[in-house]
C-alpha cells in the first residue's frame, strides 16, 4: 500500500494538483485500498491536523507584520539600519541583508519581508547604479536567512509537528541566524569593494537620532514578543494576540499610515498565506495517517538507525534530501511529513532535537534562495523586474556562502544551543 | 484600494475570513488581558480560539483557491503542448472535484456523528467546529469548479506579495 500512496502523490505533483490536495488525495487511495470504509477518517484527521492552539500563532503573527508594513514600517526599518551599516563599502546591500532580518523579527513570513525590504530599497539600490541582479541576489539570500528569525512560521509548524517547545526553537534560531546574516554580509562587502559600490552618504546626529526613535516603535515588537514569551508573561500564540494588537496600535494611532480601510486588504493577505499553509497542514495529517497505519514512518525510522553509522553522516544526508526538495518544490510538505519521523532518529543518534530542527530550517531557509522555483528568489525577481536566469550567476556565491554557513552550524551544536542553554530550555 | 469595506459586503466569504481573524486576535488577546489585568484565567477562551482556527482554516484553504495561492508543481504540465496539455487539466480537475465531492460527503457524516459530543469548556456540540471541513471543502468545489467553466484569470491573485511561506 505504501507503493501505491507514493505513486498516487507523485503523479499527482506532476500534474499539477495544489500540493495540499495532492496530500490528500494519496491518503484517499491508501484508505480505498484497505476499505471505503475507512474514508471517514479523512475529515477526522484533516481536522485534527488543524487543531491545535500553537498553530493560532501562525496567522496572527502574519497578521501582525502586514499591519507594521501597510503603517510603513519597512521604510523606517531600512533608514535606521542606514545609519548603522550605511558608511561601510556596499552600504546599501548591507542595509538591505540587517532589515530584513530585524523585519523578521515581526513578520513570520519570509516571502512577505523579501517583498516589504525590497519594494523599499530596491529603487534606492537603482539610484546608486547597484547592477539589478547583484541587487536582487542580496535581498533574495537575505530572505533565505529570515527561516531563523523567531518568529519563523517554519519553526512553530516544526514546533506542532515534532513536539518540541516553540519558545525553545525561537531562542535557538536567533545566533545561527546572526552566524548566516554576517556570512552573507561579509561576502556583500568583498562583493562592493571588487564593484567600487559607492558608500552612503555622512547624516547629522540630528537626523540620525530622529531615524533611531522612528524605528525604535517598530523593533519594540521584538522585544515584547521574545520578552513576553521568556519572561514567562504569556505563550506564542498569546505574544502573537499581543502583537497583532501591538501592531494595530502604532501604524494606527502613532504612525497614522494605516487607514482603516486598509484592513480588509490586510485581513485578506493573512487569510490567503494561512489557507495555503492550513491546507498541507490538514491534508498532510491525513496522509502521515495512512503512512502511520502501514507503520512506514516505523519502518522507515528503524532502517536510517540501522544504516547511518552517527549523527553527522544522518545529518549530512537529511541536508541533502532537504536540499534537493526545496530546488523541486515548497517546503512546507516536507517539513510536516518528515520532522515526526525524523526528529525520534535524530534523538536516538545523540543529537539534541532543537539543533536538529534549527538546521532543517536553516536548510530549508536555502532552499527558497535557491532556482528554480525558491520563493524568496522568485519574488525578489519579480519586485526587480528581472528574471531567474539572470540573477543565478550572482547568486550562486551567496548560495554556497550559506551552504558553508549550514555546515558550520551542523558542526558546531553550541552555536545554536548557546541561547537556548542560557534561558533554561536545554 | 482594491477592496475596501464596501467591496466587502458583496463578499460574504472575505467578509467571514476578516471577522474570524479578528475574533481569534479578540479571543487570544482577551486570554492574556483577563489573566493579568483581572486576575481571572478564562476557562473557555482556548477552546474557542481552536474552534476558531478550524473554521478560519478550512475558509482560508478555499479562499487560496479563489486567489489561486496554492502551490503547484509546473514544470512537468509547461513541457506539454497546448492541446494536451488543456486535456490534462480537464482531467486534473475533475479528480479533484471527485476528491473534494467524496470528503465532502465523509465530512457531512462526520459531522452528523459527532453531534451529540460536547466541548468541554464551551459546552457546544462538536458538529459546529467540525461542521468546517465540511463547508470548506464544498466551498474549494466550488471555486475549482467556477474556475475551470469560466476559464482562466476572473480573479487573479491579489495578494501575490504575502503568499508562500
Amino acid at each position: 500500500m505504501g507503493l501505491i500512496v507514493a505513486l498516487v502523490f507523485v503523479i499527482a505533483l506532476l500534474v499539477s494538483v495544489p500540493v495540499g490536495l495532492a496530500l490528500a488525495m494519496a491518503g484517499m487511495a491508501g484508505l480505498l485500498y484497505s476499505s471505503p470504509e475507512f474514508l471517514i477518517v479523512m475529515p477526522q484527521k484533516f481536522l485534527a491536523g488543524l487543531d491545535s492552539f500553537p498553530l493560532l500563532a501562525i496567522p496572527l503573527f502574519v497578521l501582525a507584520g502586514s499591519l507594521l508594513s501597510k503603517g510603513g514600517m519597512a521604510r523606517r526599518i531600512v533608514d535606521m539600519a542606514l545609519i548603522f551599516v550605511g558608511r561601510i563599502p556596499g552600504g546599501l546591500g548591507l542595509v538591505v541583508i540587517l532589515s530584513a532580518m530585524l523585519f523578521s523579527g515581526i513578520s513570520g513570513s519570509p516571502s512577505a519581508n523579501t517583498a516589504a525590504v525590497g519594494s523599499v530599497a530596491l529603487p534606492a539600490m537603482k539610484r546608486k547604479r547597484y547592477p539589478v541582479e547583484f541587487a536582487t541576489a542580496i535581498f533574495a539570500a537575505a530572505g533565505g536567512v529570515s527561516t531563523l528569525v523567531p518568529p519563523a512560521i517554519d519553526l512553530i509548524i516544526i514546533g506542532v509537528v515534532a513536539g518540541i517547545s516553540i519558545g525553545a526553537l525561537f531562542a535557538a534560531g536567533v545566533l545561527p541566524a546572526v552566524v548566516l546574516g554576517i556570512a552573507i554580509m561579509a561576502l556583500t562587502y568583498v562583493n562592493a569593494l571588487r564593484l567600487e559600490l559607492p558608500i552612503e552618504p555622512k547624516m547629522p546626529w540630528r537626523d540620525k537620532l530622529k531615524v533611531i526613535g522612528d524605528g525604535l516603535l517598530p523593533l519594540m515588537m521584538i522585544v515584547i514578543i521574545l520578552g513576553g514569551i521568556y519572561g514567562g508573561v504569556f505563550t506564542p500564540t498569546e505574544a502573537s494576540a499581543v502583537a497583532v494588537v501591538y501592531g494595530f496600535v502604532v501604524s494606527f494611532f502613532v504612525y497614522r499610515e494605516l487607514k482603516l480601510s486598509d484592513l480588509p486588504d490586510v485581513l485578506l493577505g493573512t487569510a490567503s498565506l494561512t489557507g495555503v499553509v492550513m491546507l498541507v497542514l490538514a491534508s498532510a495529517s491525513v496522509f502521515s495517517f495512512v503512512l502511520t497505519f502501514e507503520r512506514i514512518p516505523h519502518q522507515l525510522a528503524a532502517w536510517i538507525t540501522s544504516t547511518a553509522p552517527n549523527w553527522l553522516v544522518f545529518m549530512l544526508f537529511v541536508h541533502v534530501v532537504f536540499i534537493v526538495l526545496g530546488m523541486v518544490m515548497d517546503a512546507l510538505p516536507p517539513i510536516i511529513i518528515l520532522m515526526p519521523i525524523l526528529v525520534p532518529v535524530a534523538v536516538s543518534l545523540g543529537m539534541d532535537p532543537v539543533h536538529f530542527s534549527i538546521l532543517v530550517a536553516a536548510n530549508v531557509g536555502i532552499g527558497m534562495v535557491s532556482p528554480p522555483v525558491g520563493i524568496c528568489l522568485f519574488v525578489a525577481c519579480g519586485i526587480a523586474g528581472t528574471s531567474i536566469e539572470a540573477v543565478t550567476p550572482r547568486l550562486v556565491p551567496y548560495l554556497l556562502v550559506l551552504l558553508a554557513g549550514l555546515l558550520v552550524l551542523t558542526l558546531f551544536p553550541d552555536i545554536t544551543l548557546f541561547v537556548p542553554r542560557l534561558l533554561g530550555y536545554a | 484600494m482594491r477592496s475596501s469595506v464596501t467591496d466587502l459586503r458583496s463578499k460574504p466569504l472575505e467578509l467571514v475570513l476578516c471577522m474570524l481573524l479578528i475574533a481569534m486576535v479578540g479571543v487570544t488577546f482577551s486570554q492574556v488581558l483577563f489573566r493579568y489585568v483581572f486576575q481571572i484565567s478564562l476557562a473557555w477562551s482556548e477552546e474557542l480560539a481552536r474552534f476558531l482556527l478550524l473554521w478560519l482554516g478550512s475558509l482560508c484553504a478555499a479562499y487560496a483557491f479563489k486567489t489561486r495561492s496554492h502551490f503547484a508543481l509546473t514544470f512537468a504540465v509547461q513541457r506539454l503542448p497546448p492541446g494536451p496539455r488543456k486535456q490534462l487539466s480537464r482531467l486534473v480537475t475533475a479528480l479533484i472535484a471527485v476528491l473534494l465531492a467524496v470528503f465532502a460527503w465523509q465530512a457531512f457524516w462526520f459531522t452528523l456523528e459527532v453531534r451529540t459530543m460536547v466541548a468541554p469548556a464551551t459546552g457546544v456540540s462538536m458538529s459546529i467546529p467540525y461542521s468546517s471541513a465540511f463547508v470548506g471543502s464544498l466551498l474549494m468545489l466550488y471555486y475549482i469548479l467556477r474556475q475551470a467553466w469560466r476559464g482562466d484569470d476572473d480573479e487573479p491573485a491579489e495578494h501575490t506579495s504575502t503568499t508562500g511561506s
